[in-house]
């Protein structure tokens, strides 16, 4: 046997002698149990060590839920392993194999990092299930279309929404010299324009938020999970913004303006598609957009991104903003 | 009948790790199964020929591995080396898969959301209630997506969560009641494009039709009308892009959907091209070419927004609070866009006075519409 399936037959035996334990059992027990050149009494403390803490890691990349409990029957608490009872999914939720079929199917026209080993739990579904799902599925129409970013800190907070906790991490917008902390009843996770948000409910500002995820300033295992659950009764998931219709313009402190700029014609789709507005059509192809903007400065960044089709209208004030924004560049 | 094998990982050796996952996983999807052949559990586990052949021996041959326990006391494999076909018994509680995680749900529902988003047919802002689904009579694939997606919520919760919790959700499902937006954590966008584009841009691709698209490039500000043989649409990063064969380039493109401002079928593609796997390389052209600048700005507190916004090279926090970055410029008007939205929050470091003079001219350029 080389060392890899030395290895392997290791951790078989690791879990199953966990999931027959009676009760949780420390290193030393494990170590006394187990008959492997790795955990023998040859092998130094420390040699020993090192060994289990590997398989421990591979123990939770497998997926095997292990648990850590500290007793202290002597004095100092010692740790004790175990595998949490509900590790296979009899009497609990499982799939058809349709449904395997079409999360399967699901997984190849979308591309994300690390998608494809939990089918290693349940079995890739085959062709002829696939087919069942999706006639023709087998054809070029239905080949890879996307792909996404994904980490574990999307995971860790979509599931702390679906489990109703409350988190707690350290956030910092471009703006801020700093990180803060924020208290949030999270609501859902939304990719949207590249980026990852969770949208939900800040309780310090006691308004509704989003959060761009690659602005939170902690290791995924420091966000902390509230102990008890959000009460759904009296803190209802809300619906939060329709990050698909928001624009730069729409985040902001001030209070709404109401702005009307006039775009050329060349641009005039492009720029109604883009504003999320279609506008009044002028005759000569143009077209009068009218934008509610809660942010002069992001506003302005759009408007120079068309360059010179377009131009404000109204307000004054922020016609006038714009000719001295200008004028300080000449 | 299903077709011969080939596995994903057939061209690396798996770690222990990798093959304990797959064999946890074999082991009962066999046993409930009453056996499998060795080519389905291949292709079904990504197991590669080699290294399943040697696991199941090395399983076999070991008898007495633990104090009182081993293998056998739990899991019971008839088998052979040389016979094709595989029978394991497993104790009752271990006959079901063992549960996902909620990483692994997560990452599931992800893509499902991504592909139920694929099926709105409006072109208007999507209703989440009525993207989804959900009632019967709706598309078989989306509505077992539905149930499996309902499901793979409720694993998120990492909880075990009995029958009568599975069926309520099912039902909920059936009747049409469930509501995607408070009901499911996770919703994807694919991309900000019109959705009849995109439908009849994939028709195009799907049916060996040629394009004449008029062509918004942003980095140039320039319309062009060009011929194209499309062959690939796709999503990266949260934009829609067209892959095609540009005959005005004479090689291939990527357009941004979204700046496609017209298109209509000019003729049918003669030379059909396929792109087996998209790379985000090769979809955003990031490489840096002899032709590309790289300019370096300081920014300061206000104009941070630009190092999150635009692809940088490298950054560099300055003691006095500023912030240096480095950007690969592939068009000198792009570049001049840019400079004029950052204004006083950008210093440029340049030796070269046709950049210090961009921001000035593209400045000059806008005003005139002022007057």
């Amino acid at each position: 046997m080389n060392r890899h399936q030395q290895k392997q037959q290791r951790l078989v035996n690791l879990i199953t002698l966990l999931l027959r334990s009676r009760r949780p059992l420390t290193a030393a027990e494990l170590r006394a149990k187990l008959t492997d050149d790795a955990y023998s009494e040859d092998k130094s403390e420390e040699a020993f060590r090192r060994t289990f803490e590997r398989d421990k890691k591979d123990l939770l990349a497998i997926g095997i839920p292990l648990t850590v409990t500290k007793w202290d029957f002597g004095n100092p608490a010692i740790d004790h392993y175990g595998i949490e009872d509900s590790v296979y999914a009899e009497r609990d939720i499982s799939f058809t194999a349709e449904e395997l079929a079409a999360l399967h199917l699901a997984t190849r026209q979308v591309r994300l990092p690390g998608v494809e080993e939990p089918f290693l739990k349940t079995g890739i579904p085959s062709e002829d299930e696939i087919e069942k799902v999706v006639p023709d599925s087998g054809q070029a129409g239905l080949g890879t279309v996307g792909e996404l970013p994904f980490d574990r800190t999307v995971s860790k907070l979509a599931a702390a929404a679906a489990k109703g906790k409350c988190v707690e991490f350290h956030y910092q917008r471009p703006d801020q010299k700093s990180s803060y902390v924020r208290t949030v009843e999270p609501w859902r996770m939304s990719f949207d324009k590249g980026h990852w948000y969770l949208v939900g409910w800040d309780r310090v500002r006691s308004a509704e938020r989003l959060f761009r995820v690659d602005r939170i300033k902690i290791r995924v295992d420091r966000i902390q999970e509230s102990i008890r659950e959000i009460d759904r009764a009296t803190h209802p998931v809300g619906k939060g913004p329709d990050l698909r219709s928001m624009k730069p313009w729409h985040y902001g402190p001030t209070k709404s303006v109401e702005v009307k700029i006039l775009v050329d014609a060349t641009l005039a789709s492009w720029a109604s598609h883009n504003s999320g507005v279609e506008g009044t059509p002028q005759p000569d192809g143009s077209v009068i957009l009218t934008l509610s903007v809660n942010n002069p400065d992001a506003l302005r960044g759009f408007v120079i991104s068309m360059f010179d089709h377009v131009e404000i209208l109204e307000p004054s004030e922020l016609r006038d903003d714009m000719i001295a924004w200008l004028k300080a560049l000449v | 009948m299903a077709t011969k094998p080939t596995t994903r990982s057939s061209h690396r050796d798996l770690t222990a790790a990798e093959r304990t996952a797959r064999l946890l996983g074999l082991l009962p999807w066999v046993a409930a199964r009453g056996g499998a052949s060795i080519d389905e559990i291949e292709s079904r586990f990504d197991y590669p020929r080699k290294i399943l052949l040697a696991d199941l021996t090395a399983l076999i041959d070991e008898n007495e591995l633990l104090d009182g326990h081993n293998v056998f006391s739990v899991v019971s494999i008839d088998w052979m080396l040389g016979d094709d076909y595989v029978q394991v018994r497993c104790p009752k509680w271990m006959l079901a898969p063992m549960r996902l995680n909620s990483d692994e749900a997560a990452r599931l529902l992800t893509v499902g959301r991504a592909v139920l988003s694929l099926n709105t047919d409006t072109d208007t802002d999507p209703d989440p209630d009525t993207d989804f689904g959900t009632g019967p009579g709706e598309d078989t694939e989306i509505f077992t997506l539905t149930r499996a997606l309902i499901k793979l919520q409720l694993m998120l919760d990492d909880a075990k969560r009995g029958l009568n919790t599975r069926h309520k959700y099912t039902e909920r499902v059936e009747k049409g009641e469930f509501d995607a937006n408070t009901d499911i954590s996770i919703e994807v966008n694919l991309g900000n494009a019109k959705k009849t584009t995109l439908n009849e841009l994939r028709r195009a691709v799907d049916e060996h039709k040629q394009l004449t698209i008029e062509y918004y490039s942003y980095g140039r500000d320039v319309i062009s009308a060009r011929t194209v043989d499309p062959v690939l649409v796709y999503s990266h990063s949260g934009r829609w892009y067209l892959s095609a064969w540009c005959h005005t380039a004479a090689d291939m493109r990527n357009f941004r959907v979204d700046r496609i401002l017209d298109h209509r079928v000019s003729g049918d593609v003669t030379d059909i091209r396929t792109i087996d796997n998209p790379t985000p390389i090769a979809l955003t052209g990031d490489d840096l070419t002899e032709d590309d600048l790289v300019v370096t700005l300081i920014l300061n507190h206000e104009g941070r927004w630009a190092a999150e916004h635009y692809p940088i090279l490298e950054r560099r926090e300055l003691d006095d609070g500023r912030l240096e970055i480095k950007m690969v410029v592939k068009e000198l008007t792009w570049l001049a866009r840019v400079l004029v939205q950052l204004g006083p929050q950008a210093e440029i470091v340049s030796n070269d006075s046709a950049i210090e003079d961009l921001r000035a001219t593209a400045a000059a350029r806008i005003l005139e519409r002022y007057r």
